[in-house]
C-alpha cells in the first residue's frame, strides 16, 4: 500500500512535473498576449504621462524561424489616444507587405473604451489592397497592404490589434528582417506617425544550429538569451523609448528608429549567388538582342560611343513599366521578352543595357542599391532587400553607372543613386562599390533676371535654369505636370515677387528630353511702375528668390527645434545674375556695394557688382559643400546660412542724372584723339566738378605725361590732389602751375 | 519740404518696386487681381492694400480713395486670416493715414494700435521691404500739414518711437536730425545725421545735410575742432557732391571748408563750379574772400562787386572792396567806398568801422576816424571781445591789454592783425611786420585779418626791396 501509494506521488510528481516542464517551454515561446484593460488602467492611474496625441502602451513582436526558413512574425500593439487627431490617425491602420512571399493574417483589432468595453473590428472594415491599384503608376506589384479600421475610438479610449505573418524565405532557405521597437503607423498624412512607445519587446526564437547575426541599431541593451527545446530565444526589451519628430532634411527614419536588423544568410556571397540565379537567365545576347545592339550601333566604332548608342536607345524605348504580378519583385524577364514588349523595370531595362552590350563584346553587370534616401545595407548583415536595379560597366573612362530609366543625360546616375553603395552581382561573389557623385559645380541651379527700365515701364526676362543633379530633380519632378500647370506654376513665381507684372510670355524646355537643359523663361513687364517725376529708383537684387526656388535653405528650422541631422540629397551650386540695363532711361547706379564673400564650414557665398555703361551686374554664387550637417554643427549651419539670406538681398539704389552733356561730349572727343591734352584737361575738369577726383588725376597725369610743361594740367592736378588732402603735393603742382605762367 | 518728398519717395520706392512692383493699380493686370481678391486670396488683398497705401504719397490728389481702398483690401484679409499680422499692419497703416487726414486721433491711435501688435507678432514688418515706420510717417505728414501742424516735442516723440521699432530707418534719423537742428542742438543733430549718413549712403540730400552740420563748429568758433569739423565736412559733401554734381550749395559748402583749412586754390574751383552752376551775390562774394585770402586783391574786387550786383541786399559784402583799396594802400578810395555805407545802419560789424578808420588814418584823417569809431562805442551791442578790440582803438586799453583779453586763435587773429595795423600807420615797419607774421601764425585762414595781414606783409617786404612804396607808409606820407 505504501509501495502504491508511493508510486502514486510518483506518478503524480511525474504528470506534475512534466506538466510544469511544459508550461515552462510554453513561458519561453508562446506569444503572451498582454492584459490590454490593465495597460490601460495603469495609464489612468499614473495621469497621462504623453505630451502627444498617443501613446503606445505595448509593442510586441516575435519571430519564429521555421525549419525551412519560413518564419511566422506576430506582432501586438495596443496604445491609448489623447486627441482628436490621434483618434482619425489611428482610426485607420494600414501594414504593407509582398503577397508574394508573405501571408498576413488580422488575429483580432479592437478598441476599449472608457468604461471597459470592448469594441472588436468588423469584418466588413477588414481589406487587402494591392498597392498597384492605389496609384496611378504603370505598376503591376506584389506588394499589399492590409488595412482595418478601430471603431470608436476617440479621445480616452485605448486600442489593440494583433496580426500573424508567414513568410516565405527569399533567398534559398535563408531569411533577413529587421524589426523595429516602435510602431510606425503610416496615414493619410504626409509623413508617418511614430508615437512614444512605453515597453517594446522583441523576441526571436530561432532553430540552435541557425547561425543567426543581428545588429542592434539605436539600443545598446543586450537580448537575453535562453536555450529552449525549439532553440535559442533571443529577447530584447526596451522601455519610454519617445516619439520620432518627423523633419526637413532629417536623416531616414529607419536610422533613427531603435531596432534590431537580423539575418541568417550566410554573407553577401550568397546574395550575389541568388541574384545571379535570378538574372543570368534572362541576360541574352543572341537573336533579335544582338541585330538590334549591331542595328543602333552601326558606323560607331568606339566603346563609349556604342554604350551611349544602347543607353540612348532603351531610354527613348523600352518605357517604365513594371509588370512584376505574381513574380515577388526580384526577377526579371527575359531579355529578349523586354525588347518585345517595349516595357520594363528598372532590373528589366538593366538586363536588356547588360544584354545588348553583351552582344557588342562589351562587359557589363547588374548592380542593385537602394536609393537615397533608403538606408543603407550593413556589410555584417547580409539582405536582399534593395530596391533599384542600375548597370556597372568597367573599364570606360574608368567605370560606367548607367540608369535607363532616369530622364538624365549620358553617362549620367540621376542623383539619388549617386555616391551610395552599390552590389554588383557577377556571380563570381560579387560585391558593392561605390557610385560617384558628382560634385558642387555640376549640380547647379542658376536665376538670370534681366529688368530694363524705360520710361515708366520696367520690362524682365526672368530664366530659370538647372544643370546635373539639380537640372534632373526638376525635370523629373515638372515632367508630369501639363502645360497649363507649369505656366501658372512660372507665373506664380513671378506673380510672388510682383503682382501686379504682366506676363507676356513662358516657355519651357523639354523636360521629357535627357538631353536638354531645365529652363523656364518669362517675359513680363510692370507698367507704370516708376512716376516720371521720379528721381531716385530703387530696385532689389535678390538671391534669395534663386535660393527659395532651388533649395530649402529659406525655411531652416530654429536649432532650439531642430532634432536630428539634416541631410540634403546632393552638394549644390546656386547662381544668381541680375542685370539692370538703364541705357534706356536717366538713370544709373549710385554708389554700388562692395564684393562680398562668405566661407563657412558648409556653405560658400560670393556676392560681386560689375557696372559696364549704364548697365549694372549683380551676381552671386551659393555654394553647398556638404550633404550632412551633424545636429551638433546645426546652430552654425543656422546662423551662417541666416548670415546668407540676410546678405543675399540688397537694395540698389538709382539716380536719374540729367546727362552731362559736356562731359559726354568730351569723352566722344578724347575716344577719337585719346592724347589730345587739352580734351584731357578739360575733361579733367568736368570731372574734378562732379566730384571725380580719382579720374580726373588719371586725366591730368596722362596729359602731363604727354605735355609735362602743360600749367594748366599741372594746376588742376593740384586741384585733385587737394581734395586728398595731397596738400604738399598739390602746393607743388600749383607752383609748378605759376612757374609756367598759368593763371587760374 | 524738397528734401522731405525726395526721402520719402526714395523710401517709398524700396517698398512699391521691392516688393510689389507697381505704383498705379489702375492697370488691366491689377483690376483682374483686386477682382480676385473678392474670391479667396488674401495674399492678393494684402498686395493691394500696400500698393494704394504706397499711392497715397504717390498721387495725393486722390488720397482718400486710395486709403479706404487700401483699408477695404486690408479688413478683406483680416476676415480671410485674422491671425495674419500683415493684415493689421496695412489695415493699422491705412486707418491712422485717414486719421491724420481727417485729423481724428481716435482713429490714429487705433490704428497705432494694430499696427503695434503686428509688428510685435512680427518684428521684420518694420525693417526694409514694408512701408515706412508708421510713427514716421504720421510726424512727417504733421509737420508738414499747415492746418494740423505738430510740437517739435511730439514730432521728436514720433520719431524716437519709429528709430526704435525701425533704427535702420534713414529718413527718421534725418528728420530727427532737422528738427534738432532747428533747435540748434548740434550735437544731437549730428548724432542723428551721421547715423542716417551710414544708413543710407547714396542719399545725396543727407549727406549734404551731415556735411552742412559740421559748419556749426566753425560758426561757433570752436577752435578745438573747427579744423577737424571741415575736414568730416568735406568728407561728408565729397559724397554729396558724387550724388548731386549739380548742387550749387554743396560746391559752395566744399568751398568754405577749403578755405577754413587755407586751401584756397580748391575753394576758388569750388566757388566757380557754384557760380557756373548758379550765380548767386553770396557765391560771388565767397569767391572775392577766396581771392582775397590768395592775395589776388583785383580779382577779389571784381567779385565783390559783382556780389553786390547780383544781390545788392548782400550785407556781408559791402564795404569789401573799400577793403581791397586799403590793402593796396588807396586810402582815398578806400574811403570813399566805406563813406558809401558810413550810414548804413544794417552794417554793424566791427571789422568794417576798423577797416574804415585805418582808411581814414591812412588818408591822414585820424581824428575823423576817432570820431566814427566813439560814436560807434556809443551805441555798441557786441560781445566782449569786439568790446575789447573797439576799447584798444579808442585808446582805452593798450596792446598788452588786448592781447591779453584774446582767449581764443581767433581772437588772437584779430588781435596781432589791428595791433600790427596800428603799428604800420605808426611808422613802425618791423613791429608792424612782427605783428603780421604772428597773425598769420594762428592760422585761421578764412578771416579777412588774416588775408589783411599776408597781403600787408608781402607789401611791406616789398616796400623794404623798393624804396617807391616807402610813400605808402602812413607814418612818412
Amino acid at each position: 500500500m505504501r509501495l502504491h501509494l508511493y508510486r502514486m506521488v510518483l506518478i503524480l510528481i511525474l504528470i506534475l512535473g512534466m506538466g510544469a516542464g511544459k508550461a515552462a517551454a510554453q513561458e519561453n515561446t508562446l506569444f503572451i498576449i498582454p492584459d490590454a484593460s490593465g495597460l490601460i488602467q495603469s495609464v489612468k492611474e499614473k495621469g497621462r504621462s504623453s505630451e502627444t496625441g498617443a501613446l503606445i502602451l505595448r509593442s510586441q513582436k516575435q519571430l519564429t524561424v521555421e525549419k525551412n526558413g519560413t518564419i511566422e512574425l506576430k506582432s501586438y500593439v495596443c496604445g491609448m489616444i489623447f486627441d482628436d487627431r490621434a483618434a482619425s490617425d489611428y482610426s485607420q491602420i494600414s501594414l504593407y507587405y509582398n503577397g508574394y512571399f508573405e501571408e498576413i493574417e488580422l488575429d483580432f483589432a479592437r478598441s476599449i473604451q472608457g468604461n471597459g468595453e470592448r469594441l472588436d473590428a468588423s469584418r466588413d472594415a477588414i481589406q487587402t489592397r494591392s498597392v498597384s491599384q492605389m496609384g496611378q503608376a504603370k505598376m503591376y506589384t506584389d506588394m499589399k497592404s492590409l488595412a482595418f479600421s478601430i471603431p470608436a475610438l476617440g479621445q480616452g479610449a485605448g486600442f489593440e490589434f494583433m496580426v500573424t505573418r508567414k513568410i516565405r524565405p527569399i533567398v534559398g532557405q535563408s531569411w533577413a528582417r529587421t524589426l523595429d521597437f516602435n510602431f510606425v503607423l503610416y496615414h493619410s498624412g504626409p509623413v508617418p506617425r511614430v508615437d512614444p512607445v512605453r515597453e517594446a519587446r522583441l523576441t526571436v526564437i530561432a532553430p540552435t544550429e541557425e547561425k543567426l547575426k543581428y545588429y542592434q541599431r539605436n539600443s545598446s541593451v543586450p537580448p537575453e538569451i535562453k536555450r529552449v527545446k525549439e532553440g535559442l530565444v533571443y529577447t530584447w526589451e526596451m522601455e519610454d523609448i519617445p516619439k520620432l519628430v518627423y523633419e526637413i532634411n532629417m536623416p531616414v527614419d529607419d536610422t533613427l528608429l531603435p531596432g534590431v536588423e537580423l539575418s541568417s544568410i550566410g554573407d553577401w556571397r550568397d546574395i550575389d549567388q541568388w541574384a545571379h540565379a535570378l538574372f543570368s537567365p534572362s541576360i541574352d545576347s543572341s537573336g533579335p538582342i544582338l541585330k538590334t545592339a549591331l542595328e543602333i550601333t552601326k558606323g560607331i566604332t568606339d566603346r563609349k560611343g556604342k554604350i551611349k548608342a544602347v543607353f540612348e536607345y532603351i531610354q527613348k524605348n523600352i518605357e517604365y513599366i513594371a509588370a512584376d504580378l505574381d513574380r515577388g519583385g526580384y526577377a526579371p524577364h527575359p531579355a529578349s521578352q523586354i525588347l518585345k514588349n517595349k516595357y520594363g523595370d528598372c532590373k528589366d531595362q538593366t538586363v536588356l543595357f547588360v544584354s545588348m552590350l553583351g552582344a557588342l563584346g562589351i562587359e557589363a553587370y547588374p548592380a542593385i542599391l537602394n536609393t537615397y534616401p533608403r538606408m543603407e545595407h550593413r556589410l555584417d548583415i547580409p539582405s536582399p532587400y534593395f530596391n533599384h536595379a542600375i548597370s556597372y560597366i568597367p573599364n570606360v573612362d574608368g567605370d560606367l553607372w548607367l540608369d535607363t530609366v532616369a530622364t538624365i543625360q549620358f553617362p549620367g546616375l540621376l542623383w539619388n543613386s549617386q555616391g551610395r553603395s552599390a552590389f554588383v552581382i557577377n556571380g563570381r561573389g560579387g560585391g558593392f562599390k561605390k557610385t560617384p557623385s558628382s560634385g558642387a559645380e555640376s549640380n547647379e541651379g542658376e536665376v538670370n533676371f534681366y529688368i530694363k527700365v524705360s520710361g515708366e515701364t520696367l520690362s524682365m526676362e526672368l530664366d530659370l535654369l538647372a544643370k546635373g543633379a539639380m537640372g534632373d530633380t526638376f525635370k523629373n519632378s515638372l515632367k508630369a505636370l501639363e502645360q497649363n500647370q507649369r505656366k501658372a506654376m512660372a507665373q506664380d513665381l513671378l506673380k510672388k515677387m510682383y503682382p501686379s507684372c504682366e506676363i507676356e510670355k513662358v516657355t519651357f524646355s523639354d523636360f521629357s528630353d535627357p538631353n536638354a537643359s531645365f529652363k523656364i523663361s518669362v517675359r513680363c513687364r510692370i507698367p507704370y511702375a516708376i512716376p516720371s517725376n521720379s528721381r531716385m529708383l530703387n530696385l532689389p537684387f535678390s538671391s534669395m528668390a534663386s535660393i527659395t526656388f532651388y533649395s530649402t535653405l529659406a525655411g531652416l528650422t530654429p536649432p532650439v527645434d531642430r532634432k536630428a541631422d539634416y541631410v540634403m540629397g546632393f552638394v549644390y551650386d546656386i547662381k544668381s545674375q541680375w542685370t539692370y540695363d538703364m541705357t534706356e532711361s536717366g538713370f544709373a547706379s549710385i554708389n554700388l556695394p562692395e564684393a562680398e564673400v562668405m566661407d563657412s564650414e558648409f556653405l560658400r557665398f560670393e556676392r560681386q557688382f560689375k557696372e559696364e555703361g549704364r548697365t549694372l551686374r549683380a551676381t552671386s554664387k551659393l555654394t553647398l559643400k556638404t550633404t550632412k550637417i551633424p545636429l551638433a554643427k546645426y546652430a552654425d549651419f543656422y546662423e551662417s546660412t541666416l548670415e546668407i539670406l540676410q546678405k543675399s538681398q540688397k537694395t540698389l539704389s538709382f539716380q536719374k542724372r540729367e546727362m552731362d552733356h559736356t562731359a559726354l561730349a568730351l569723352e566722344t572727343s578724347l575716344k577719337d584723339k585719346p592724347d589730345d591734352v587739352s580734351s584731357l584737361v578739360a575733361l579733367a575738369k568736368q570731372y574734378l566738378k562732379n566730384g571725380k577726383y580719382g579720374e580726373a588725376n588719371v586725366l591730368l597725369t596722362k596729359a602731363l605725361v604727354l605735355n609735362p610743361d602743360h600749367g594748366e594740367s599741372h594746376y588742376f592736378l593740384g586741384i585733385a590732389l587737394g581734395h586728398d588732402y595731397k596738400m604738399e603735393e598739390a602746393q607743388k603742382e600749383f607752383e609748378t602751375a605759376s612757374r609756367l605762367g598759368f593763371i587760374p | 519740404m524738397k528734401n522731405f518728398t525726395m526721402i520719402l519717395r526714395a523710401a517709398l520706392m524700396v517698398t512699391v518696386i521691392g516688393a510689389v512692383g507697381c505704383r498705379s493699380m489702375q492697370t488691366p493686370a491689377v483690376k483682374s487681381y483686386l477682382d480676385k481678391s473678392k474670391a479667396t486670396d488674401v495674399y492678393a488683398c494684402l498686395a493691394i492694400s500696400k500698393d494704394y497705401l504706397s499711392k497715397v504719397f504717390m498721387d495725393p490728389m486722390d488720397k482718400l480713395n486710395n486709403l479706404e481702398t487700401a483699408i477695404d483690401a486690408a479688413e478683406k484679409a483680416r476676415t480671410l486670416q485674422p491671425d495674419l499680422p500683415e493684415a493689421s499692419y496695412y489695415l493699422g497703416y491705412g486707418m491712422s493715414l485717414k486719421g491724420v487726414v481727417f485729423r481724428d486721433e481716435a482713429k490714429i491711435s487705433l490704428g497705432m494700435t494694430y499696427y503695434k501688435n503686428a509688428i510685435t507678432k512680427k518684428p521684420a514688418m518694420a525693417g526694409p521691404g514694408y512701408l515706412p515706420p508708421l510713427p514716421f510717417m504720421i510726424a512727417v505728414i504733421k509737420m508738414n500739414s499747415k492746418l494740423n501742424r505738430i510740437t517739435d516735442d511730439h514730432a521728436i516723440q514720433l520719431l524716437e518711437e519709429a528709430i526704435k521699432n525701425s533704427p535702420e530707418f534713414a529718413p527718421a534719423h534725418f528728420e530727427l536730425s532737422k528738427i534738432y537742428r532747428r533747435q540748434k542742438k548740434y550735437e544731437l543733430a549730428l548724432q542723428q545725421a551721421r547715423v542716417a549718413a551710414e544708413l543710407a549712403p547714396n542719399e545725396g540730400v543727407i549727406q549734404k545735410e551731415l556735411g552742412l552740420l559740421y559748419g556749426n563748429y566753425i560758426e561757433d568758433r570752436n577752435e578745438l575742432v573747427f579744423e577737424a569739423a571741415a575736414k568730416k565736412g568735406i568728407e561728408a559733401l565729397k559724397a554729396a557732391v558724387k550724388l548731386n554734381p549739380k548742387d550749387p550749395e554743396i560746391h559752395e559748402a566744399l568751398g568754405f571748408y577749403y578755405g577754413v583749412l587755407g586751401m584756397f586754390e580748391l575753394k576758388a574751383f569750388e566757388m566757380d563750379t557754384a557760380i557756373g552752376i548758379k550765380p548767386t551775390g553770396s557765391n560771388s562774394f565767397e569767391l572775392g574772400n577766396t581771392y582775397l585770402a590768395m592775395g589776388h586783391i583785383d580779382k577779389a574786387r571784381t567779385a565783390y562787386l559783382q556780389a553786390v550786383k547780383t544781390d545788392p541786399a548782400l550785407t556781408k559784402a559791402k564795404g569789401l572792396s573799400g577793403y581791397c583799396d586799403y590793402l593796396e594802400n588807396r586810402f582815398d578810395k578806400a574811403c570813399s567806398e566805406f563813406g558809401r555805407y558810413a550810414e548804413d545802419q544794417s552794417l554793424k560789424e566791427l571789422n568794417r568801422k576798423l577797416w574804415y578808420y585805418y582808411a581814414l588814418w591812412g588818408n591822414g584823417k585820424k581824428p575823423n576816424g576817432d570820431e566814427i569809431l566813439s560814436r560807434f562805442s556809443n551805441a555798441f551791442t557786441g560781445n566782449d571781445w569786439e568790446r575789447a578790440l573797439l576799447d584798444f582803438h579808442l585808446s582805452r586799453i593798450d596792446e598788452t591789454q588786448l592781447l591779453s583779453k584774446a582767449k581764443t586763435r581767433f581772437e588772437q587773429c584779430e588781435a596781432l592783425y589791428y595791433i600790427g595795423c596800428r603799428y604800420r600807420h605808426e611808422g613802425d615797419k618791423n613791429r608792424a611786420e612782427s605783428y603780421f607774421r604772428k597773425a598769420l601764425d594762428t592760422r585761421i585762414y578764412s578771416f579777412y585779418e588774416y588775408a589783411g595781414a599776408r597781403i600787408l606783409l608781402k607789401s611791406l617786404s616789398q616796400g623794404s626791396a623798393n624804396q617807391k612804396d616807402e610813400k605808402f607808409l602812413p607814418g612818412k606820407s
